[in-house]
């Protein structure tokens, strides 16, 4: 985490040597984007579901499913467990980072932005949850639960606004790339806490993020039950 | 003599190794075709990346639009040719180590250090490569630059010193997971320091801060064989890297030796 984040601040800092504002943002908003995108990164993607697809192909799921507790509340306590701690660690990088390189950063004061950051990261969180753990569910099916996670991984990457802000991207495919998912893990929450949306910009980012929240839960409750009919369990 | 019988041997060996991963992708097609998939995306991601970032700016670095375009096309070519050969093998180094596999593999009347290196060949990068080669050719073309033989040969020859020197690098911090077999996330670690040859060197060497110092060979690898495609080289700039290729070769072989005392198999 420590390097791509120095890689990618290095770069956004080289661009801005001779000018004050690109794509609209001056330096120390993008920085603070940077930075602030690590962070959040660690916490909403963060994530042990992909040990439900290891657990699903390897039929460790049966322990699980004959114990008298809910897989997927195990699931979920674990992830906030985890999350906690990469959190926590990923606090303490960034603020070395921070003394070390000393970046001009932005602090959003507006306790509004402020709320509504702290939403629109619940809805990524969760969001990315359900996501992953959909991905996980292809082990019911086949082996290869890896490819679709890696092809996961670089549109992440890509759509979710961690290398850089999505709204430097040409007007349609921005457009375009505000319908998926991927955005309200990273760029939504981080855009709320620079100040930079709109009203209408805030309704419907919330409003896509509320539906794919919805979408993608509803879809892995019915995964897991179909999936659970086609469990077999080979090699137990 | 020797040593001739002894490549022989190495070389049928490594074509047998080829074959055998061959069938292994015939077996799991859907798995390379989505990997193949993965990776040239991956490429045309970046591609879009440095379009994005150069929309507005002249240079970056004193490299234009153009020029980091072929710089991230040779990144592709080089480090897609590097994954094919050597990453999935030192990938799995902690794996082997942990399972106590290694023992096997010691066992073997080859060379340790080769069968840990060279022994997965992972084809679904090639796609990568392949691309990455057509996309350099048509941008040298677009910019109407003739290669001769020579520039063809300083490129080749400069992006296989860089992959010996990558290479050597990589397994020098692997070969720590036979010390301590725990450090699964060291290959993660190594893929990002690896990425900071997607940009020029020139960008680390503005920076006069010293955890960057570390990523400036890094950045060479790739940088000198595009400025040979470009003739922008300087001889200067080539020797720091050939004499980084060739100690830290030397001291990944050593070093892969040395550790390799405190193996301690896990009940094989």
């Amino acid at each position: 985490m420590v390097m791509q984040l120095l890689i990618t601040y290095f770069l956004w800092q080289a661009i801005f040597t001779n000018r004050d504002e690109l794509f609209g943002y001056t330096q120390s908003l993008i920085l603070t984007y940077i930075l602030l995108s690590s962070l959040l990164r660690t916490f909403i993607m963060g994530t042990r579901t992909q040990d439900i697809g290891i657990f699903i192909y390897t039929g460790d799921l049966s322990n699980w499913l004959i114990r008298p507790i809910s897989f997927l509340r195990f699931c979920i306590s674990r992830e906030i467990a985890d999350k906690g701690i990469n959190f926590l660690f990923a606090t303490f990088e960034v603020i070395a980072l921070f003394v070390i390189l000393r970046p001009s950063i932005f602090i959003q004061t507006n306790t509004e932005f402020l709320l509504l950051t702290v939403i629109s990261v619940i809805i990524g969180t969760i969001v990315f949850f359900s996501f992953s753990t959909l991905l996980s569910y292809f082990a019911f099916w086949t082996h290869e639960v890896w490819g679709p996670r890696f092809l996961s991984f670089i549109l992440i990457e890509f759509f979710g606004g961690i290398l850089f802000p999505l709204d430097i991207l040409p007007k349609q495919l921005y457009a375009i790339s505000l319908t998926l998912p991927f955005p309200y893990f990273i760029y939504f929450p981080l855009k709320l806490y620079l100040g930079q949306l709109s009203t209408e910009g805030i309704t419907y980012g919330f409003t896509i993020g509320f539906f794919w929240m919805i979408c993608f839960w509803l879809l892995t409750n019915y995964f897991w039950h179909k999936g659970l009919r086609t469990y077999t369990a080979h090699g137990r | 003599m020797e040593l001739v019988n002894s490549m022989r041997k190495y070389l049928k060996l490594y074509i047998s190794f080829i074959r055998l991963n061959f069938s292994k992708l015939l077996a799991y097609r859907g798995n390379f075709i989505n990997s193949s998939f993965t990776s040239v995306l991956w490429a045309i991601f970046s591609v879009i990346s440095i379009l994005l970032l150069t929309n507005r700016s002249q240079s970056v670095f004193g490299w234009n639009r153009n020029e980091l375009l072929i710089l991230t096309g040779v990144y592709s070519i080089f480090i897609g040719l590097f994954h094919v050969i050597f990453t999935r093998n030192l990938e799995q180094l902690s794996r082997i180590v942990h399972r106590g596999q290694l023992d096997g593999i010691l066992l073997k009347p080859v060379d340790t250090q080769f069968y840990l290196s060279c022994s997965i060949v992972n084809y679904s990068s090639l796609s990568r490569v392949i691309g990455a080669v057509i996309f350099v050719l048509v941008l040298l073309q677009n910019l109407h630059i003739q290669l001769d033989i020579v520039d063809i040969f300083k490129f080749v020859l400069l992006g296989i010193i860089g992959i010996i020197f990558l290479y050597a690098s990589w397994y020098s911090i692997i070969a720590i997971t036979i010390w301590q077999s725990h450090l699964f996330n060291l290959s993660d670690l190594l893929f990002h320091i690896t990425d900071s040859a997607k940009y020029p060197s020139e960008m680390y060497s503005e920076f006069r801060y010293y955890i960057t110092i570390f990523l400036l060979p890094i950045s060479l690898i790739i940088t000198l064989p595009t400025k040979a495609l470009l003739n922008m080289l300087n001889l200067t700039d080539v020797a720091p890297l050939v004499m980084l290729a060739v100690v830290s070769l030397m001291i990944s072989r050593v070093w892969g030796k040395y550790v390799l005392r405190f193996y301690t198999s896990a009940s094989s």
